[in-house]
């Protein structure tokens, strides 16, 4: 199972256990239940946002890693390229959009489809809101 | 009172948004970071000031409101900082865009003379070294300030608590 999918599940599944102990057990007012309600929902999402920067290596802190092992010495901009090139930071993040359902892979063509463009749209319209170039 | 108690941390939330893209888009045009911080401070002034009019006794039942509001306000601001910065730097957002731009779709070659591994690391040396965490010297890159690296150390460190590794190319 895809490890946000089952974040969500369980999420939902210790929502569901806490608004349950909450009607049985406890008398609680209905502003009381918004607000839980409001807590629990933040903290699940602020751990899915951080689960996710944590899934994939970025390449910033992947190169002062790299920069900081090199020692005193340095690291020039060609050791750099030579070890992140196209297989370590392309390839797997367009597996990642062909096995997360928003990008199809038509023979050897990337197409994206109508689960990909609702996705990327927020992202779009605030960035051409604030003009932003494409940012990547 | 109760509602208002909940609404607190939305209102704080709203402020954030309304100030940071005020901000980015017509005081400091494209200074991205330094609006997320402003619209942060925005949001967190109004919550403070929203907290002190609903204060009510017992205290100590006022200031757990408070904490929780605080933990909400901040829990949605990380968030939102986190969509602000998928769209600037994740790279499967830029690869989408790539996509959504060309309908037809595109091959791996096509995708590659748009977006390639040579753009990904020239456009963050050049934020690590505006930002003065990396520092060149001689043809040389050197560690700048440690904030970054403490930063790398301890993400590495989460990976191997949650996923096990300290790497995705990890094959342990």
């Amino acid at each position: 199972m895809n490890p946000i999918k089952a974040l969500i599940f369980l999420f939902s599944a210790v929502a569901l256990a806490g608004i349950i102990f909450l009607i049985n057990f406890t008398s609680v007012s209905f502003p009381q239940y918004l607000h839980i309600f409001l807590l629990f929902f933040l903290v699940s999402i602020f751990y899915l946002a951080t689960y996710s920067a944590i899934d994939a290596d970025s390449p910033s802190l992947v190169i002062v890693m790299r920069i900081s092992r090199a020692g005193r010495g340095g690291l020039s901009y060609e050791k750099i390229k030579e070890y992140l090139g196209n297989d370590l930071l392309v390839h797997p993040r367009l597996k990642d959009l062909v096995d997360a359902k928003f990008v199809d892979l038509v023979g050897s063509s990337y197409k994206i489809n109508k689960r990909g463009r609702l996705f990327i749209l927020p992202v779009l319209v605030y960035r051409n809101f604030l003009r932003l170039g494409k940012g990547g | 009172m109760a509602y208002f108690n909940v609404f607190i941390p939305l209102l704080g939330a709203c402020f954030n948004v309304c100030a940071q893209i005020f901000y980015c888009r017509y005081i400091m045009k494209g200074k991205l970071l330094k609006s997320v911080y402003v619209g942060f401070a925005c949001g967190f002034m109004v919550l403070v000031i929203c907290e002190c009019f609903a204060y009510k006794e017992p205290y100590v039942e006022w200031l757990s409101l408070v904490c929780a509001n605080l933990i909400i306000y901040s829990c949605f601001s990380y968030c939102y900082f986190g969509f602000i910065n998928m769209g600037e730097t994740a790279r499967r957002i830029r690869l989408l865009r790539e996509l959504y731009d060309a309908p037809e779709g595109l091959t791996e070659e096509q995708i590659l003379s748009r977006y390639n591994a040579e753009e990904i690391i020239n456009v963050r040396m050049a934020r690590l070294l505006s930002n003065n965490q990396v520092i060149l010297r001689d043809a040389r890159y050197y560690v700048g300030s440690p904030a970054m690296l403490v930063m790398s150390k301890i993400l590495v460190l989460m990976k191997l608590i949650v996923l096990g590794k300290g790497s995705e190319h990890d094959l342990n």
